[in-house]
């Protein structure tokens, strides 16, 4: 197994976007931030995060064995960009 | 009957003017006879219930007065529903027929057979209206012929409606509002200035046709005001009767409004579709010096009541234009329509609590049912504002549902520190994900330094709050 690490441009992107959509009162979120459990996401905006993931980095979301449960953070969910890259 | 009222009219004043036609009486009445007679071939008879599924315009205007003299009752169905529930409304509306327009020419409305599943039960109804599906199922509204003669006269009267008098209709056809702006007005001899549906949103449409029609009588939802605020309508000195009604006072754009509007009386209009309008208020620099527009007096023949018989309560009234009651009524253990013992007239429950001050002037101070829906999930906004109020660092806080485009409905709170202590909105949404549902958690929280407006008893004026807070949200 390769571990690739995500680059400072996605974890950027993905930050933003997500203060933006969920959190646009805070400035910045920590990288290793529960979303879920901190009241950030819940399974619903999980569902329009992944299609957005989708769309902006090229991934075919729908066809990738996903545990959604398993992108808690800023830092999980870079990684899953970083490791699905085409 | 109510549009008798409009068919005998046959003078050359301009009854109804939309982006495509302007008719003269006489134009509508020849209009709604071709109507009439395309409608009795489709197969419409007296007594049936007949759905109105076209968009509003001069043409499906006359439609309604055509069913109306054919002796049907009139469903104006609402606009833009998902096929799933507006299957469901029909059937529960016991409509025979939908009228449609042609889509290769708006103009050409027929009558189409619906699969009826329910009858109307014994539906003497001139129209059917139906509450807006904010909160649950929308429910169907029966209004009498007598009921809609009374408002028209009514407003004619408070208003000045009368022959020649131009009345902007910027709502669509299926509101409430258009027995103001659209029949009240036909059936008293003025001009109905229709916004045409697909230009509603766009204030630059909109300002053409106050600069192009010049109407006299503007009724209005806050949301119109906020879009011509942001575009640069010069001022209608022609325009005698702003009125506001269907939410808060938009206080703000007072400055804006008083320039753009310097011959108005500016009115604050209260009531809902199960009884028409039922409050009147002329605001006055006063109001708007205390930050805090009245709902006013019932109107002439209402009767308004406060349950509990204190200065502040939920608020029962009674009106000469009420409905007589849903359309197919489930029982229910707390039925909004019921007497009081000590009077003959049916009341309807508001769900709004009021407060009245000692010079018998009406506040709307909240709703009564703080249940909303979030993703499908009941959730009590009280509950989440005790969850708020719990953590160390706010004081108070008050918690509302806005109507979201993607989400549905996403909760907003606005919160007051608690010693200066400027909460950390990150770690506000956390404690409240440890205490509640996930979709109880608010998604946008607004902290307020200062205070938080009041109403006259010091709690929390929650109307006021949603509208300062959500200007930004809704366009």
């Amino acid at each position: 197994m390769t571990t690739v690490t995500p680059g400072a441009a996605v974890t950027a992107a993905v930050h933003d976007h997500i203060v933006a959509t969920y959190a646009p009162d805070t400035e910045a979120i920590p990288h290793d931030f529960d979303l879920l459990d901190g009241g950030v996401l819940d399974s619903l905006a999980l569902v329009s995060l992944l299609a957005w993931i989708g769309r902006r980095f090229g991934l075919p979301v729908e066809d990738l064995d996903l545990d959604p449960r398993r992108l808690h953070s800023i830092a999980d969910i870079a990684d899953f960009i970083a490791a699905n890259q085409p | 009957m109510w549009q008798t009222a409009i068919s005998a009219r046959r003078e050359p004043a301009k009854a109804v003017v939309d982006g495509a036609h302007t008719w003269s009486y006489a134009e509508l009445a020849q209009r709604v006879a071709a109507h009439r007679s395309g409608l009795e071939r489709d197969g419409v008879r007296p007594g049936q219930t007949v759905a109105l599924l076209a968009d509003k315009s001069a043409h499906s205007v006359a439609a309604t007065l055509a069913l109306a003299e054919i002796g049907a009752t009139v469903f104006l169905a609402p606009r833009g529903l998902g096929p799933e529930l507006l299957a469901d409304l029909l059937s529960r509306s016991g409509a025979d027929y939908a009228v449609q327009a042609r889509t290769s020419d708006p103009d050409v409305l027929s009558a189409v057979p619906v699969g009826r599943s329910q009858r109307a039960a014994d539906c003497r109804a001139a129209l059917l209206l139906s509450t807006s599906g904010s909160t649950g199922v929308p429910k169907l509204v029966p209004l009498l012929s007598s009921a809609v003669e009374r408002f028209a006269a009514w407003a004619a009267e408070a208003f000045g409606i009368g022959p020649g008098v131009r009345v902007l209709s910027y709502a669509p056809l299926n509101f409430d509002l258009s027995l103001l702006d659209v029949w009240a007005t036909l059936m008293y001899g003025g001009t109905t200035v229709l916004v045409p549906p697909q230009d509603a949103a766009r204030a630059e449409r909109v300002a053409g046709i106050l600069v192009a029609r010049r109407p006299e009588i503007v009724q209005a939802v806050p949301l119109l005001l906020r879009l011509l605020a942001a575009h640069d309508v010069p001022p209608q000195p022609q325009v005698r009767h702003l009125v506001l009604t269907g939410e808060a006072f938009p206080v703000e754009h007072w400055p804006w409004l008083r320039r753009t509007f310097p011959s108005a009386d500016v009115w604050n209009l209260y009531g809902c579709t199960e009884t028409n309008d039922s409050f009147r208020h002329r605001v006055t620099q006063a109001d708007i010096d205390a930050r805090r527009v009245p709902i006013g007096r019932p109107l002439p023949g209402v009767v308004a009541r406060i349950d509990g018989g204190g200065a502040e309560g939920e608020l029962l009234v009674s009106t000469p234009f009420q409905t007589p009651g849903y359309l197919h009524q489930l029982p229910d253990d707390n039925p909004p329509f019921f007497r009081l013992p000590d009077s003959d007239r049916v009341f309807y429950r508001t769900g709004d609590i009021v407060h009245r001050t000692d010079d018998g002037a009406y506040h709307l101070v909240d709703r009564i049912s703080r249940i909303v829906k979030v993703n499908g999930v009941r959730t009590s906004l009280a509950e989440v504002e005790s969850v708020l109020a719990d953590h160390p660092d706010v004081a108070e806080a008050v918690v509302f549902a806005v109507p979201d485009s993607v989400a549905g409905t996403v909760l907003h709170a606005a919160v007051l520190p608690r010693d200066q202590r400027r909460p950390d909105t990150l770690a506000l949404r956390g404690h409240c994900r440890r205490r509640l549902a996930a979709s109880a958690v608010p998604s946008r929280y607004h902290v307020l330094p200062h205070d938080l407006p009041r109403t006259p008893t010091g709690k929390p004026d929650r109307v006021r709050i949603q509208a300062l807070l959500t200007e930004g949200a809704v366009l």
